[in-house]
């Protein structure tokens, strides 16, 4: 990216800044975690904004260090307490995030420690954001049916996991 | 509810209908989406959700407040690491990590040979090394520890207690909805007081509750200097133009050991 076409942080702020705290809001469940998460994930951007060339698109490569820095805190979060996890959202929900979404986004964070760090990558992507699996072949340097064949294994061993946690 | 691969083909996939709405689309997909829109509610529904949750949310942020917070944690945080690194360790990267590794060892046989240490009330170490900050409400004249979400009520007497697994300085300040800056400790005329570290120590000094009601944010910051009042208010005031935007942090821009605990106040 030329120093022209550089993105500036006020231009991440101003076309991304709320599509980062629904995501976080939607990944870790709370409005309070979701402002943190938000400034954590600013300041990140603005460190590496003069190393950002463009590969990728603003909103992908911001959504990336989210994607980051939500696992970071929701294996934190594992480590301290399962009860966390399981935290109903309480507060207002944006109209565009549906409660099946919320409730989807809930199961995923509450079995993602149980895999391994791309995993959960491809995981939140596909359930949280709804991305597509070639977009997320892309992303991760796999093929499609790699990638179709991870989220598949994902499924099952979720279910299974939340089925007997339903159970008890 | 089940986990299922499946989605609908009729619709684009929402990260697209996403970065539609944020313009960071090709002009291929956007075509094709700008398309599908026309003939879809159900999709345009969710572009419009999108449209006005921009504007609650530029309505409820002060956009100056955090880029300047944002622009100076990452600039603080960078001059304190390249300084430190380059006194250190100099610029070579295998150096770095060479000395990184014999740091480490170091480190390892220290805490090995401290295993099992003397009984010395000044270097008493708690497991874990994260603080905490809880309160104890008078009820009928007895403390009782509140329960976490404990709806206060105003008058009512409380006291904050810190578990922390060093000394340090302690402060404690709260910010509530209306934006007012409350510091609860040191106390007005008091000395600033080292915290000599243990867990659940109550904190000197109780406050009573004041008719305010809503959320405050009550920060407790564990610090190898004392802060002045003056300062401490003028830092929360200064970070951000809005204080009310610390309601929802979890941390005050300050080079300290904290953490915070919101205060909910309801009339009885």
């Amino acid at each position: 990216m030329t120093k022209e076409n550089q993105i500036s942080l006020e231009e991440l702020y101003d076309r991304f800044s709320h599509l980062v705290y629904r995501r976080c809001l939607v990944l870790l469940g709370n409005q309070a975690d979701a402002e943190d998460a938000l400034q954590e994930v600013f300041v990140k951007a603005c460190r590496a904004l003069e190393s950002f060339k463009g590969e990728s698109s603003p909103m992908t490569w911001l959504y990336r260090i989210s994607t980051n820095h939500c696992l970071n805190i929701i294996r934190s979060n594992k480590r301290r307490s399962i009860r966390h996890q399981r935290q109903a959202f309480s507060g207002d929900l944006p109209r565009s995030v549906s409660s099946e979404k919320m409730e989807i986004a809930t199961m995923v964070r509450e079995v993602l420690p149980k895999f391994d760090e791309k995993t959960q990558r491809m995981a939140v992507c596909y359930f949280v954001d709804g991305m597509g699996q070639e977009e997320i072949a892309a992303q991760e340097g796999l093929s499609v049916p790699t990638v179709r064949k991870r989220l598949k294994l994902f499924v099952q061993k979720a279910n299974k996991v939340l089925e007997g946690r339903s159970k008890k | 509810m089940r986990l299922s691969l499946d989605i609908s083909p009729e619709h684009p996939a929402e990260h697209d209908l996403t970065r539609f709405h944020a313009g960071d689309l090709e002009k291929e997909k956007r075509d094709a989406i700008q398309a599908h829109l026309s003939t879809c509610d159900h999709c345009a529904e969710f572009i419009r959700h999108l449209d006005s949750f921009r504007q609650e949310f530029a309505s409820s942020h002060y956009r100056q407040g955090f880029l300047a917070l944002v622009r100076k944690e990452a600039q603080g945080d960078f001059q304190e690491a390249k300084s430190w690194w380059q006194k250190v360790f100099g610029p070579s990267r295998r150096v770095f990590l060479a000395s990184s590794v014999a740091t480490l060892l170091i480190l390892a046989v220290v805490v090995f040979m401290n295993r099992n240490p003397k009984d010395n009330s000044s270097s008493i170490r708690m497991k874990g090394s994260e603080i905490s900050l809880s309160y104890l409400v008078m009820e009928n004249s007895r403390p009782v520890l509140a329960k976490p979400n404990r709806i206060l009520h105003p008058r009512d007497r409380i006291q904050f207690r810190l578990s922390a697994p060093r000394g340090g300085y302690v402060h404690i300040v709260g910010v509530d909805e209306a934006g007012a800056v409350t510091v609860y400790f040191p106390l007005p005329g008091m000395e600033p007081e080292i915290y000599p570290g243990g867990s659940g120590r109550p904190v000197p000094g109780s406050v009573i509750l004041d008719d305010t009601l809503g959320k405050e944010r009550v920060f407790v910051l564990l610090c190898e200097k004392p802060i002045g009042r003056t300062q401490l208010e003028h830092k929360i005031l200064g970070a951000a133009k809005d204080p009310r935007t610390w309601i929802s942090r979890k941390s005050l821009p300050m080079n300290c050991k904290q953490t915070s605990i919101v205060l909910q106040k309801e009339l009885p």
